[in-house]
């Protein structure tokens, strides 16, 4: 697996902050494209894969860090959306 | 990559409560987010959720002004007592109240001081987010006509006047509306 070049810390942020940051991050990405993302909130796994199964992107890795601190690799979609 | 935005979603805001505010705007930027295209509808009460916060001196002002040509403003019919109502109806953005437990505005506070110490972004925040993320902001006309409302000067955000015909063409596109 290729090392991610994107990378995106959502630490701190409440529902529904997260979300936003990584919809306009991934906006400003091409399809293909390997994103890292660390966030610490209870329910940000569940956030980023629920934006995933909507946009038809990939979620490669998910790893838990220090803490509350979660790790997820994500693969933005070929498609053209 | 800017996505294209193929699915729609309405919500309309009839309740001038800071609990219910909170939830459209949270709904909405959820969808937007989601790749959906969000138009905001206000309407009465709901409107005070995108007002900005007068103080009490400005309004005394604004009630002894002859109300000035607007969208979506019908002049000929203004009555006296109806200058009384931005006088009254005071509530803004940033005071507004809770539907239950409010305590003549302790509640509010308090809830508000509980969501900033858990990161929890303000509905300010919210609002500003939503107009970054591309929503639509409607108001109903009657309710600019009826609670004297000057959509150039009063609101926090850029908003357009329609009137119900545009709510249902809204509301047949969207897949999801809902009413707070």
């Amino acid at each position: 697996m290729s090392e991610a070049d994107n990378f995106l810390d959502v630490c701190g942020m409440c529902c529904p902050m997260p979300l936003i940051s990584l919809s306009k991050s991934v906006d400003s990405l091409g399809s293909g494209d390997i994103l890292k993302i660390l966030g610490d909130d209870p329910i940000f796994e569940q956030g980023v894969r629920d934006f995933c199964e909507m946009n038809q992107h990939e979620v490669l890795s998910v790893k838990p860090q220090s803490g509350r601190v979660i790790e997820v690799i994500i693969k933005i979609s070929e498609l053209e959306n | 990559m800017p996505k294209i935005k193929d699915k729609s979603a309405t919500i309309l805001l009839v309740s001038g409560e800071l609990d219910k505010a909170i939830t459209a705007f949270e709904v909405a930027l959820a969808m937007s987010a989601m790749g959906e295209q969000v138009n905001m509808w206000f309407i009465f009460y709901g409107v005070n959720a995108i007002k900005k916060p007068r103080s009490f001196l400005y309004r005394l002002n604004e009630m002894r002004i002859k109300s000035k040509p607007a969208p979506g403003r019908v002049l000929e019919t203004d009555l006296l007592l109806q200058r009384f109502i931005p006088f009254l109806n005071s509530s803004s953005n940033s005071l507004l109240p809770l539907s239950q437990l409010n305590y003549l505005g302790i509640g509010s506070r308090i809830v508000k001081y509980i969501m900033r110490r858990k990161g929890a972004p303000s509905l300010e925040c919210l609002v500003h987010e939503a107009e970054n993320m591309g929503v639509n902001f409607k108001i109903c006309q009657p309710c600019v006509d009826i609670l004297m409302l000057d959509t150039e000067k009063d609101l926090v955000v850029k908003a357009e006047v329609s009137g119900v015909s545009s709510y249902a063409v809204d509301v047949s596109k969207s897949h999801y509306n809902v009413t707070f």
